[in-house]
C-alpha cells in the first residue's frame, strides 16, 4: 500500500470541518468496537446497510445482530437473500417468503417482487436508527465522500435513517475534485456497463438548512449526524 | 408603470419585518462569502470558470446534440422545449398518461420561470415543493425572494402559521420543533408521490449526466424515491465534461453559502437497475424507472445570438450578486416582480418575461459594481445593465426629461455652464445658513427628502483657474487636472486645493479650460450618442498641451476617461487611438500622489481620527483602496475603519431621480456605519460620494464632517 498519510490527514481535517465525526480505525477490532459503541451510545435498534466490503471484512452484520441490533440489507438482491435466509430459493418460494413478511400476496414475478421490495424498503429506511454505507473514495481537499451505484439504495440508506455512518477505505482518498473525476472515469468502465454509474453522490458534511430563522445550521431533511469510519488495516 | 415599481419599492422599504430579515441575511451572507473565499485563488478560479462557460456557450448547439445522444444512450428520454408552454404541456402530459396525481419537486428557478407548478396545479395535480424555503413561499402563495434562499424574508411566526394551516394543528414557532414538523410533513410527501421533478445545476455533454445540488438533501429524495423523474434543464447549463462541472462546483457553494461544497452533489446518468433476483434483472432499481430530461430554451438561444447579452448565460445561479447588492439589501426579491432578481435578474427578465419591467428594473441599478466584483463566472453585470439601457434608448428613444438634460444641455458645455449659473442665481431663497438646500419644490422634492443639496456657485472653477491655463514652462511632469462637474459647479474650492496640493509634489499642474462633462450620466442612462460627443470633446481638450498625467478627483470620471472612452470610440480608429493614448495618462489623485512620493513639507504629527469611505468607482472601477488609506495615515491621521467601508453610498446618478427613497435607504446604512465609528470626520475620494454623504448628514443634522482626500491633505501643508 502506498503511503498516503498526508492526504489522509487532510481528508480527516476537512471532513471534520464540514461537521462530520471522523474516526480512524487501524484494526478490525478497533473498527468493530467503534460501530458497536456508536449503536449502543445512540441506543440504535434498527440498522439498514448497503453493500460494503469493509462491513463484510469486519463481520459487522453478525456482530450487530449479536448485540441485539436488527440489520436489514438494502440492495434488493441481498434483501431477497436475507428473506431466503441465505438459501438459493426459486422465485415462487421467494415470493412466498416475501408475502409472509409483507402481509400480502406477492406474485412470483421479479417485477412484482421489485415493487413490493421498494415499498417495504422505503419504510425500513425511514424507520432505521442508522444507515451504514461504504464510500468508493474520499476527496481530501473538500472532505467529501464519493459513492457510486446503480441501484439507488446506498443514497437512500445515507439520507433517510436518523444517523448515517460511512465506511471508507483509508487507502482510497483522492487529493482533489480533479483527481476524483479521473478516478470516476477510470472506474466507470468496470461498473456493469460502459456508461457512468447511474448515481454518483458527493456527500460533504451534514445536511443543513437556513430557511427557518433562528436555526441556521440546523439539520434539514437528512440524518441528524454524519459519522465517517476510516478503515486502514 | 414606473410609478407602480416605485410604490412597490416604498412598500418594501416601509416593511420593518422585511428590513430586519434583510439586514440579518446580508450580515450572514457576507460572513459566509468571506469564509468561502479563504484559502483559494478566487481570481484564477473565476477566470477558469469564465473561460469554460464562454466556451460552452460558444459551442452550445454541438453540446446540446452531444448531451442528447449520451443521455438517451444511458436510458433517459429527452424532450426539447423551445418555450415555457411546450415544457409545461409535456410534463403535464406525462403526469396524465401515467395517472400521476401527486408530485414532489425540488427547487428549480427554471420551473419558476416557466410557471410549471402553477400549470400542473391548474390541472388538478398536487405539487409539493420540498426545499424548505420553497415550500414556505409555495404555502404563502409568493414568489422566491432570492435565487438560493426563497424564504429569507419570512419570520418563524409567519412560517409556523403557514404550516399550522396546512396541517390543521398548532405548530410551534420555536425554530427546532418547527423544523421537525416541516421535515415530518415533507417525509410523507416523498413516500406518497408518483413523480419527482428537479432542475439541474449542471449538465455534462460527454456523459449525458445531470448534476443536482442541495444542502437539505431533498434533491436526493426527489430524484430517487419516485418511479418517474423529470429533470427540467436550461440549455445554458450544459458543459462539455467533468472538469467543466468541477469548475462550477469549486465556486458555487463557496460563493453563495461559504462552504467548500454543497452538501449533496448528485451526478445522475440515466436510469438505475438493481442486481438480479432469481436470475431476472430489475430495471430501475430503487430509483426512478423512467428519467425524462426536458431541455428548455425559452429565450436562451435569442440571448446567445445577441452579442451584447450572451454573457448572461454564463450565470450559475449562485445568488452571490444578490447578497452584495445594495438595492437587493433594501428590497429583497419579490419587488423585482417576476422570478429573477437583482442585476442579473434584470437582464434575464428582459429575455424570459417582460421587456418593459426589465427597463424599469434597470433604473434601480446604482452601478456600484459589487456584483461584478464577486461573480464567480466573471459576468460584467453592470455592463449588461448599461447595454440594456442603451438598447431601450435605441428602440424607444430617451424619456423627454433626459433628452433635454443630456442632448440639449449636458452635451454642450457652454449651455451646461449657463444653466448652472442661472440656477445659482435663482437658488438663493432655498439656501440655509450652511449654503445647503434642504428642500426644493416638486419635481425635485423627493431628492431633497433624501439629502440636502449643495448650493451651486456663480463663480465656477474655470473662472478661478485663470492662473492655471497652462503648465509652468520647463517643469515636469505636466499634470492636467480634470475636475468633473460637481467640483466645478458646486465645490470649486476643492479644485483650488488640488492645484495647491500638486504644487507641493513638485509637478506642473494646469487646468485645461475647455474640459466638459465626462458624459457618465448620459452613458449610464444609455445615451451613447451624447457620451461619444463628450468623449470626442474631452479627448481634444485634454490632449492639447500634451500632459504626462491627467488627474481626477472623481473616480467615476476617471473610469470614463480611462476605460469607457475606449469602448465608445471603438468605431472610429483615429479617435480610438487618441483615447488609448489618453487612457494611459489618467490617474486618480490618490494614485498619482502615491506614485509621486511624499509631498514637500507635509505635517505628519498626529492630528486626530478619521474614517474612510471607499468610492465604488475607485475601489472596484480602478482597483484603488490601499493608496488613500496610506496617504491619510501619512498625514498624521489615525484611520478608524467602518463596517462595509466599500459599500455604496447610494448616489447612483439617475437612480437618485427615479428612486430617491431607495437611494436614501442605501445611504442610511452607510451613515449608520460611519456614525458607529465614533469619529467626527469621514474622508473619501469621490465628489458624488462627498455630495451624497454631506447631503445625508446635513439632512440628519449630524455634526460629522465629510472631506475629499484632496481637502484633507491640502490642510496638512
Amino acid at each position: 500500500m502506498v503511503d498516503n498519510s498526508e492526504i489522509l490527514e487532510r481528508f480527516k481535517t476537512e471532513a471534520t470541518l464540514t461537521g462530520a465525526q471522523v474516526f480512524l480505525a487501524c484494526s478490525v477490532e478497533e473498527a468493530t468496537e467503534y460501530v458497536l459503541k456508536l449503536v449502543s451510545d445512540k441506543d440504535i435498534k434498527v440498522v439498514v446497510k448497503s453493500g460494503s466490503p469493509i462491513a463484510d471484512r469486519l463481520g459487522l452484520t453478525a456482530r450487530l445482530a449479536a448485540a441485539g441490533v436488527k440489520v436489514t440489507e438494502t440492495s434488493i438482491t441481498q434483501w431477497a437473500a436475507q428473506m431466503a435466509r441465505g438459501q438459493d430459493v426459486p422465485v415462487d418460494k421467494l415470493a412466498e417468503l416475501i408475502s409472509a413478511a409483507a402481509g400480502e400476496q406477492v406474485p412470483a414475478e421479479p417485477e412484482a417482487i421489485l415493487q413490493v421490495a421498494r415499498r417495504i424498503l422505503k419504510e425500513v429506511y425511514a424507520g432505521a436508527g442508522l444507515g451504514i454505507t461504504e464510500a468508493d473514495f474520499g476527496i481530501a481537499e473538500t472532505g467529501t465522500l464519493v459513492t457510486l451505484e446503480n441501484e439507488g439504495n446506498a443514497r437512500l440508506a445515507a439520507i433517510l435513517p436518523k444517523l448515517h455512518l460511512t465506511l471508507l477505505d483509508g487507502s482510497r482518498i483522492a487529493g482533489s475534485l480533479a483527481d476524483a473525476a479521473e478516478l470516476i472515469k477510470g472506474s466507470s468502465g468496470g461498473i456493469q456497463s460502459h456508461k457512468l454509474p447511474t448515481f454518483i453522490t458527493y456527500l460533504t458534511g451534514r445536511n443543513t438548512t437556513a430557511d427557518i430563522p433562528g436555526a441556521i445550521f440546523a439539520r434539514a431533511q437528512g440524518p441528524d449526524e454524519e459519522h465517517i469510519l476510516i478503515f486502514r488495516a | 408603470m414606473a410609478g407602480k415599481l416605485r410604490k412597490q419599492v416604498r412598500r418594501a422599504l416601509a416593511d420593518e419585518t422585511l428590513q430586519a430579515a434583510l439586514s440579518r441575511f446580508t450580515m450572514l451572507t457576507r460572513f459566509g462569502r468571506q469564509m468561502g473565499m479563504t484559502g483559494i485563488d478566487f481570481e484564477a478560479l473565476r477566470q477558469d470558470l469564465h473561460e469554460r462557460k464562454k466556451k460552452a456557450i460558444d459551442d452550445l448547439p454541438a453540446l446540446v446534440r452531444q448531451f442528447k445522444e449520451n443521455a438517451a444512450a444511458s436510458g433517459a428520454v429527452i424532450f426539447e422545449a423551445e418555450n415555457a408552454g411546450k415544457a409545461n404541456d409535456y410534463i403535464a402530459g406525462l403526469a396524465r398518461e401515467l395517472g400521476v396525481k401527486h408530485i414532489i419537486k425540488s427547487k428549480s428557478m427554471l420551473t419558476e420561470e416557466i410557471g410549471l407548478r402553477h400549470h400542473l396545479e391548474q390541472r388538478g395535480i398536487r405539487v409539493d415543493e420540498t426545499d424548505i424555503g420553497e415550500r414556505i413561499v409555495q404555502l404563502a402563495g409568493e414568489k422566491p425572494a432570492h435565487l438560493v434562499g426563497p424564504a429569507i424574508h419570512k419570520t418563524a411566526e409567519q412560517i409556523a402559521s403557514l404550516f399550522s394551516e396546512l396541517l390543521g394543528e398548532q405548530v410551534s414557532s420555536d425554530s427546532q420543533p418547527l423544523l421537525d414538523t416541516v421535515r415530518r410533513s415533507l417525509r410523507q410527501s416523498y413516500l406518497d408521490a408518483g413523480m419527482g421533478i428537479s432542475g439541474a445545476n449542471i449538465a455534462i455533454a460527454d456523459t449525458g449526466t445531470i448534476v443536482i445540488l442541495t444542502n437539505e438533501g431533498n434533491g436526493q429524495l426527489v430524484t430517487t424515491l419516485s418511479p418517474l423523474q423529470v429533470a427540467v434543464v436550461g440549455i445554458e447549463k450544459i458543459v462539455r465534461g467533468f472538469e467543466d462541472a468541477n469548475a462550477v462546483l469549486r465556486l458555487l457553494s463557496r460563493s453563495c453559502v461559504g462552504t467548500k461544497m454543497t452538501i449533496y452533489t448528485s451526478f445522475i446518468t440515466g436510469t438505475g437497475r438493481a442486481g438480479e433476483v432469481c436470475g431476472m434483472p430489475l430495471p430501475g432499481g430503487q430509483g426512478p424507472r423512467e428519467l425524462h430530461i426536458v431541455l428548455v430554451d425559452n429565450g436562451r438561444s435569442r440571448m446567445r445570438d445577441s452579442d451584447d447579452f450572451r454573457e448572461a448565460l454564463y450565470c450559475i445561479k449562485c445568488g452571490v450578486c444578490l447578497n452584495v447588492c445594495p438595492v437587493f439589501a433594501s428590497l429583497s426579491g419579490q419587488t423585482y416582480g417576476h422570478v429573477y432578481q437583482g442585476g442579473i435578474g434584470t437582464i434575464l427578465t428582459a429575455f424570459y418575461h417582460d421587456r418593459e419591467r426589465s427597463r424599469e428594473l434597470a433604473e434601480m441599478c446604482l452601478g456600484c459594481m459589487s456584483c461584478k466584483s464577486v461573480c464567480p463566472a466573471g459576468i460584467d453585470i453592470p455592463g449588461l445593465i448599461r447595454r440594456m439601457r442603451a438598447k431601450h434608448v435605441e428602440e424607444k428613444g430617451l424619456a423627454a426629461g433626459k433628452k433635454l438634460a443630456y442632448r440639449m444641455i449636458l452635451k454642450h458645455p457652454a449651455r451646461l455652464e449657463g444653466a448652472v449659473r442661472t440656477c445659482a442665481r435663482l437658488e438663493g431663497p432655498f439656501l440655509d445658513a450652511d449654503s445647503m438646500i434642504k428642500s426644493l419644490p416638486y419635481p425635485l422634492r423627493s431628492i431633497t427628502d433624501t439629502i440636502s443639496l449643495p448650493g451651486l456657485q456663480t463663480i465656477l472653477l474655470g473662472d478661478r483657474m485663470t492662473a492655471y491655463k497652462s503648465p509652468v514652462a520647463g517643469k515636469a511632469p505636466k499634470v492636467a487636472f480634470y475636475s468633473g462637474c460637481i467640483t466645478s459647479f458646486a465645490y470649486p474650492g476643492l479644485g483650488e486645493d488640488v492645484m495647491r496640493l500638486l504644487e507641493r509634489y513638485d509637478v506642473a499642474p494646469y487646468y485645461p479650460q475647455d474640459q466638459a462633462c465626462c458624459g457618465a450620466p448620459a452613458y449610464f442612462a444609455g445615451d451613447s450618442g451624447t457620451a461619444l460627443a463628450l468623449a470626442r470633446h474631452n479627448i481634444e481638450a485634454l490632449s492639447g498641451q500634451e500632459p504626462d498625467y491627467v488627474v481626477t478627483v472623481c473616480p467615476g470620471c476617471a473610469v470614463m476617461l480611462k476605460k469607457e472612452f475606449l469602448s465608445l470610440t471603438a468605431g472610429e480608429p483615429a479617435l480610438h487611438e487618441r483615447a488609448l493614448h489618453l487612457s494611459g495618462k489618467v490617474r486618480d489623485l490618490s494614485q498619482l500622489l502615491s506614485e509621486l512620493g511624499p509631498g514637500r513639507g507635509i505635517k505628519a504629527a498626529a492630528v486626530g481620527r478619521v474614517t474612510y469611505h471607499d468610492p465604488c468607482h475607485l475601489r472596484r472601477g480602478l482597483g484603488i483602496s490601499a493608496e488613500p488609506r496610506k496617504l491619510i495615515e501619512s498625514a498624521g491621521y489615525e484611520l478608524v475603519e467602518m463596517n462595509d467601508a466599500d459599500a455604496c453610498c447610494g448616489f447612483g446618478g439617475d437612480t437618485l431621480l427615479a428612486h430617491p427613497e431607495l437611494c436614501g435607504s442605501v445611504l442610511q446604512r452607510k451613515l449608520a456605519n460611519i456614525e458607529a465609528t465614533g469619529v467626527d470626520t469621514v474622508v473619501t475620494g469621490c465628489m458624488p460620494c462627498v455630495l451624497q454623504l454631506r447631503g445625508g448628514l446635513h439632512k440628519k443634522g449630524s455634526p460629522i464632517r465629510v472631506v475629499h482626500i484632496a481637502e484633507l491633505l491640502a490642510g496638512r501643508f
